[in-house]
């Protein structure tokens, strides 16, 4: 994994766990949230139209919040963001494995390499073992890496790179509590499948080149601090001329730049043919000219492949992340949160309900119902105009104020025993009849019974208008103003009384 | 005038009639509450729609008017021409923004002065009275550009009485119910407002653009989270360790019973998801008030409502039964080089077929399985899930699509019950892409993204066509 990769592997990871903890919260909180981080960004410069731009700025806030804010699920995160945590954890077991690797490596090399003057070191065996085997295995490596495990067959399903990166994340993170499972659970998921893949392909890669780092090293301790004769022996009847073709074939990738690293001739092969009993053909000065052609069979065939296959890996790797970045479920929903487009700011949303401050239910079933009313009639706006006597008073509408005045200064003069002012039921009482019901209260004075009779639209009113209305009167603070429907429109018992 | 002189409109008229409804409509705000009571809001709230940072318009909610006749009265006492009524409500209102008597009357005339539109809403469900006429007079008196609104709460038994007596002081008079107003007449009402004035035409063209552009957003949002249900119900397992001694047996149900509060909790937090896409995050729901989409999950009714039938999911296991055992027929007719004239295709298909429309059937009963794993380092591992039967999904998706539909047709201003549609049924070939795609989720190999991609094509699919 190179340092960029890292980083944008840290980043997909923070980015699917806080995506992932983001789905336990409340929608409106997280909109509110991100909807005020977006603007932040926007306004710090981050063009609504760059997406990674966004979910970084996004990422940082977060980071910020968790670091500041006790943090709800809307808010920070607890624990912060986990991606470098898994990052390092993963590039630290990696270079364990590949220190391990590297041990295991040389003392494979000091093994295979061990001579004590006797029998040489079979060549054969070391081009199977550094140079045809780790081909083979990268061949498999790569149809797993680039045609799927399926390729394969069934038989190796369970082994794919990413059911063994989740297999291997269980067993770290087991102990580590809710969170660790958490995390675990975002790293299974499917939505970074792809990155687990690479991630644990890229790694292997490492692993691998680290074991060959190590044969590579042991062979040439052997060399260099030991006296080491290679030679070759076969119970076929194989010319030396053959093993010279087959030994320069071999040597093509290095041949053209290093001359002494390549067979020249078919003496020396014959010189190294091994015999048993006999040692080499040539004695063992022979044996020793082959170090280079066994070195570079290292470098070429195993070391430099792992090398090249781990930095592609881990480019891919990097792509992966990338594209896991711009593909998570639950990102396009983000980015469309951050990215602002429309909105409507304002508003104080402070309105109270219909039954705020009014108290319990009131319907037309639960006033009391009018009745003959002894005094006078007045009729509000247009109320009760069906029934509306000739001799009624008229106020509201448009009878102006004057009209109202007019009304307001008959009372005073009749000084009648009640009155009954009937508005319509269905409109709300505004102040501009609150008023005219206290003017009324100061024409007739204290202990008359004023009504205000609230007519019903076909015979029903509604709750929510009759809730205002005894609101509205109680409000006046006058415990002889009553509030009564009335049933049938108009105001029976008009006139004069 | 408000930034970058974007049109404002201020919504006016009688208390407690629909003012603040068609706000909430247009401005998608379910926290602002009807108020029957007088005197109860006394500021203008203003609403901007913003888009990238611009303000297209901005509708202002204000007060009703509560002493309209005095009001009027005290602009009469100091006319002195038609040319000066502009004037004179200026002059109202600079001399009643600190009182009381007309502190109403004042809030909502300022924006007007301040440049805003007038949009004067009625309730066409009641009858028109004599006390609207001063109220439409002192607007008249403001010589702004203005429109009448009915917006009938309730039954519009008196539309047409409204119209007649609204004509008589507006050029423009519109029937809108801001209670049950379908995207469409959103969008024409807000290119109505464009008409009122030259200037504003291009902002409202604008905003009409960017709610499409919106609401086309949250359509392709919501396949995305109903996708990602649909993934969460075809992937998900859950497991539990067992002791050494232990009897899986004993613990199935309780796996089972945790699998099933994951899928009602997917689904919950699915909808809630949806519900905020749309704002409408303060939604009311009353428990069996959704008969169709509020039953249980796992209930026999939904499953009948939104699953497959039997014969669906043998015909759709027929399907890809057949086409599995056609692909790996002709696996076999290319190993031996079309040797086998082709008999290994017909006879996968035959084989696939008929063993698709088997485990069709016998699916039909069974939600998962539950498998006992051996652990590599020791011990046993219980699952349950993922989930076997493609009715799941079904179901989940149906229900989805159903709450999906109730919640972008609803309106702002609404609440009463959400109201939801019997499920459309699908035709074959939609279940057969269904089909198709769910399979792919399920069996997840490859680009998971790609399987996902294909869910979300085929949700949109019939997301449109429904």
């Amino acid at each position: 994994m190179d340092e960029a990769g890292r980083a944008g592997l840290a980043e997909v990871i923070d980015l699917a766990v806080a995506l992932e903890r983001d789905r336990s919260a409340e929608p409106g909180e997280l909109r509110r949230r991100d909807e005020a981080i977006g603007a932040r960004l926007r306004a710090a410069g981050v063009e609504p139209s760059d997406r990674r731009g966004l979910m970084r700025g996004w990422l940082a806030a977060l980071r910020e919040d968790s670091a500041g804010l006790s943090g709800g699920a809307a808010g920070g995160l607890p624990g912060g963001l986990p991606g470098r945590r898994w990052v390092g954890a993963a590039a630290r077991a990696t270079a364990i494995a590949a220190a391990v690797a590297g041990l295991l490596g040389w003392a494979t090399a000091m093994g295979v390499f061990w001579y004590d003057g006797g029998r040489p070191v079979n060549l054969t065996m070391v081009v199977l073992a550094y140079g045809v085997l780790p081909l083979a295995l990268l061949v498999l490596t790569l149809v797993a890496a680039l045609a799927g495990v399926g390729a394969l067959g069934e038989w190796v399903r369970g082994l794919s790179p990413g059911r063994l990166a989740l297999w291997a994340g269980r067993r770290a993170g087991a102990g580590g509590g809710g969170r660790a499972s958490e995390e675990l659970r975002v790293l299974g998921g499917p939505g970074l499948a792809e990155v687990r893949k690479w991630a644990v392909l890229s790694a292997s890669q490492w692993v691998a080149a680290g074991f060959f780092t190590g044969v590579l090293l042991g062979a040439l301790q052997r060399v260099v601090f030991t006296d080491v004769s290679f030679g070759w022996s076969t119970t076929l009847d194989v010319e030396a001329s053959t093993v010279l073709w087959l030994a320069q074939c071999w040597s093509l990738p290095w041949g053209w730049a290093w001359d002494g690293a390549a067979p020249k001739g078919v003496v020396p092969v014959e010189m190294s043919r091994y015999v048993p009993g006999e040692g080499l053909v040539g004695g063992p000065e022979h044996g020793r000219k082959w170090w280079r052609f066994v070195l570079m069979t290292v470098v070429a065939y195993a070391w430099l492949p792992r090398l090249v296959t781990a930095g592609w890996f881990g480019w891919l790797l990097g792509d992966a992340a990338g594209r896991a970045f711009d593909r998570l479920p639950g990102v396009a929903l983000l980015v469309d949160r951050l990215a602002g487009g429309t909105s409507w700011q304002g508003g104080s949303a402070s309105g109270s309900t219909a039954a705020d401050g009014v108290g319990d239910a009131v319907a037309a079933g639960g006033l009391p119902r009018a009745g003959a009313v002894a005094g006078v009639v007045v009729h509000w706006a247009g109320a009760g105009a069906d029934g509306q006597a000739d001799a009624a008073l008229v106020a509201g509408g448009s009878a102006g104020l004057a009209g109202d005045q007019a009304v307001v200064d008959r009372m005073a003069a009749m000084k009648p025993g009640g009155v009954r002012v009937v508005v319509r039921g269905w409109e709300p009482p505004t102040l501009e009849v609150l008023d005219f019901v206290r003017e009324v209260r100061t024409a007739v004075g204290g202990g008359v019974v004023i009504e205000v009779a609230a007519e019903a639209l076909d015979g029903a009113g509604t709750g929510d208008e009759l809730r205002a209305w005894r609101g509205a009167i109680d409000r006046l603070g006058d415990g002889d103003v009553r509030l009564v429907v009335l049933e049938g429109g108009g105001g029976e018992g008009g006139g004069d009384g | 005038m408000g930034e970058s002189a974007a049109p404002v409109f201020a919504v006016v008229g009688h208390p407690n009639k629909g003012k603040s409804s068609i706000v909430a409509t247009l401005a998608e705000d379910e926290s602002i509450r009807v108020s029957a009571e007088p005197g109860t809001t006394t500021d203008a709230d203003r609403f901007a729609f913003v888009l990238n940072e611009r303000t297209l318009y901005e509708l202002v909610d204000t007060p009703g008017f509560q002493r309209a006749r005095r009001a009027l009265d005290w602009m009469r006492q100091r006319e002195t021409t038609a040319a000066e009524h502009a004037k004179v409500v200026a002059e109202f209102v600079a001399a009643h923004r600190a009182g009381d008597m007309h502190r109403d009357e004042a809030a909502l005339l300022r924006p007007i002065l301040d440049g805003a539109a007038i949009l004067y809403v009625v309730d066409g469900s009641t009858p028109f009275g004599p006390q609207y006429e001063a109220e439409m007079e002192v607007l008249r008196w403001t010589g702004r550009p203005s429109m009448a609104l009915i917006n009938p709460i309730g039954r519009a038994d008196h539309v047409e009485e409204w119209r007649n007596a609204l004509s008589q002081y507006f050029k423009v008079v519109r029937v809108f119910d801001a209670m049950t107003a379908e995207f469409d007449k959103r969008l024409d009402l807000l290119r109505a407002f464009g008409q009122l004035d030259e200037s504003w035409r291009a902002p409202m063209d604008a905003a009409v653009d960017a709610l499409v552009a919106e609401d086309e957003r949250r359509r392709q949002r919501s396949v995305e989270l109903i996708a990602d249900l649909v993934i969460d119900a075809m992937t998900h397992r859950e497991s539990v360790k067992l002791a050494a001694e232990e009897d899986a047996a004993k613990r199935r149900p309780e796996l089972e019973e945790r699998y099933r509060a994951f899928m009602r909790k997917a689904e919950r937090r699915c909808r809630s998801q949806v519900e905020s896409l749309y704002r409408h995050e303060r939604l009311e729901r009353r428990e069996g008030e959704l008969p169709l989409i509020d039953e249980d999950l796992f209930s026999e009714g939904s499953w009948s409502a939104f699953g497959l039938s039997r014969g669906d999911m043998v015909r759709l296991g027929f399907v890809g039964g057949g086409a599995a055992g056609v692909a790996a027929g002709i696996g076999v007719d290319a190993a031996v080089a079309g040797a086998s004239l082709f008999a290994a295709t017909a006879i996968g298909g035959l084989v696939g077929s008929i063993g698709g429309a088997a485990s069709g059937w016998w699916a039909m009963d069974r939600l998962a399985r539950a498998r006992l794993l051996n652990q590599p380092l020791g011990g046993r591992l219980l699952t349950y899930g993922p989930a076997d039967n493609v009715n799941l999904a079904f179901v989940m998706l149906g229900r989805a699509l159903a709450h999906h539909r109730s919640i972008a047709r609803r309106t702002h201003a609404a609440r009463g019950e959400l109201v939801v549609d019997p499920p459309s049924s699908w035709d074959a070939e939609q279940k057969r892409r269904l089909t198709k795609a769910i399979d792919a989720v399920r069996r997840q190999r490859g680009d998971t993204y790609a399987a996902r991609e294909g869910l979300i094509e085929a949700i949109t699919t019939v997301m449109r066509s429904g």
